[in-house]
């Protein structure tokens, strides 16, 4: 009875410390087409929410020697904290962008499915890739006109690949547009948008790992994500 | 079998292999076939009219990416190999891998009637009256 007791007592232990490494992703409002912005970070500044659905939001791409497989999703959902001086827009101080590992698309439905399955991404237990942003470094006005400013930055966070959490520094371009007529006519609020290309490995985060079509160069170690994000002051969800 | 059938089926094999490979290559040689997904390309398409993303066009944000996010092809690709069950199995491999066995046992069929001192092609009563 006992030692059934110290059991649990160390499960509850390691789940406490699971969910307080940041594992967790922000949750999801009802609807789903957002997360639900934590009262911490919604109190840090201005709060721009990604809108999916639209736009292409993510392509990946494996180049294996064997096979050159490019795959996309527009599904991402989540929020960046911006300061609220505008002169400082690009130096984002917090966020958090998930990705359905089920909206990845190759192209080929069975494809996708060996994707998702728990040999690759195992969506099923791991449903989401969840990238949190905790600072952005090195912003420098890269471009400026009337209506846009551009920074080049660094953006520094969490990558969590299948429960796995790697801290990762991604350089990116960040440009932002206060809400004019123009914008209006697109999407309501202001607007900004985040561009970067990265790799991430594989191996890194446990995916994968000595599978046979990584092993025989079909699928590479390395993949390249280049993401688009466009984000609103305007919850996707406002008006529905 | 009759050389003219023999013949026939070979060059009906050679045509199954040169219009699967030519599809192939004008559907831009894809290594996994891949059909038109409707649904993708309708969303696209109502993207393109006063998509959010045109309005940072020329404000930088792409500029060390080297251009816009691109776009996952869409169009219908013969693949070398199947890649599903369903009608993803059509490939070069299933449609020109029979059409070379045919055309390769046609001509195989049509070298052994050449060289056989006995034709296997020659007309039955010949057959019969060597064999006495």
């Amino acid at each position: 009875m006992a030692a059934r007791h110290t059991r649990w007592m160390v499960g509850m232990a390691a789940a406490a410390m699971f969910a307080a490494s940041g594992i967790a992703a922000a949750p999801r409002t009802e609807k789903g087409m957002t997360l639900q912005v934590p009262a911490e970070h919604a109190s840090m500044g201005k709060v721009y929410y990604v809108l999916p659905g639209k736009d292409g939001q993510i392509t990946f791409t494996s180049d294996a020697p064997l096979e050159h497989i490019k795959g996309t999703s527009n599904r991402v959902v989540g929020y960046a904290i911006a300061p609220t001086d505008a002169s400082t827009t690009g130096a984002l101080m917090a966020g958090e962008f998930v990705l359905p590992v089920a909206s990845l698309n190759t192209g080929i439905p069975m494809r996708d499915e060996h994707l998702q399955s728990d040999r690759w991404m195992g969506a099923g237990s791991n449903p989401d890739i969840v990238f949190t942003l905790k600072e952005v470094k090195d912003a420098k006005v890269a471009k400026e006109d009337a209506g846009f400013t551009t920074w080049q930055v660094t953006l520094v966070g969490d990558m969590t690949i299948k429960g796995v959490s790697k801290s990762m520094e991604v350089p990116a371009r960040i440009t932002s547009m206060p809400e004019s007529e123009k914008t209006k006519a697109r999407a309501p609020g202001d607007l900004l948008a985040i561009r970067a290309e990265y790799a991430v490995k594989m191996s890194d985060f446990g995916v994968a790992k000595g599978d046979p079509a990584m092993e025989s160069g079909k699928v590479a170690d390395e993949i390249t994500l280049d993401t688009f994000l466009l984000l609103s002051t305007v919850s996707p969800e406002a008006g529905r | 079998m009759k050389p003219f059938v023999r013949l026939f089926a070979l060059i009906l094999g050679v045509a199954i292999v040169l219009q699967t490979l030519a599809l192939w290559d004008a559907t831009g040689r894809a290594a996994w076939t891949r059909f038109h997904d409707a649904e993708r390309a309708a969303a696209e398409a109502a993207a393109q009219g006063g998509s959010l993303a045109d309005l940072f066009e020329g404000t930088g944000v792409h500029d060390d990416a080297g251009g816009a996010l691109e776009a996952l092809p869409n169009a219908f690709a013969l693949g070398l190999l199947p890649s599903g069950p369903d009608r993803h199995a059509v490939s070069v491999l299933t449609l020109a891998g029979p059409g070379a066995l045919i055309a390769l046992w046609s001509f195989g069929g049509l070298l052994f009637c050449r060289r056989s001192a006995k034709s296997c092609c020659a007309p039955k009563h010949h057959q019969v009256s060597v064999e006495r």
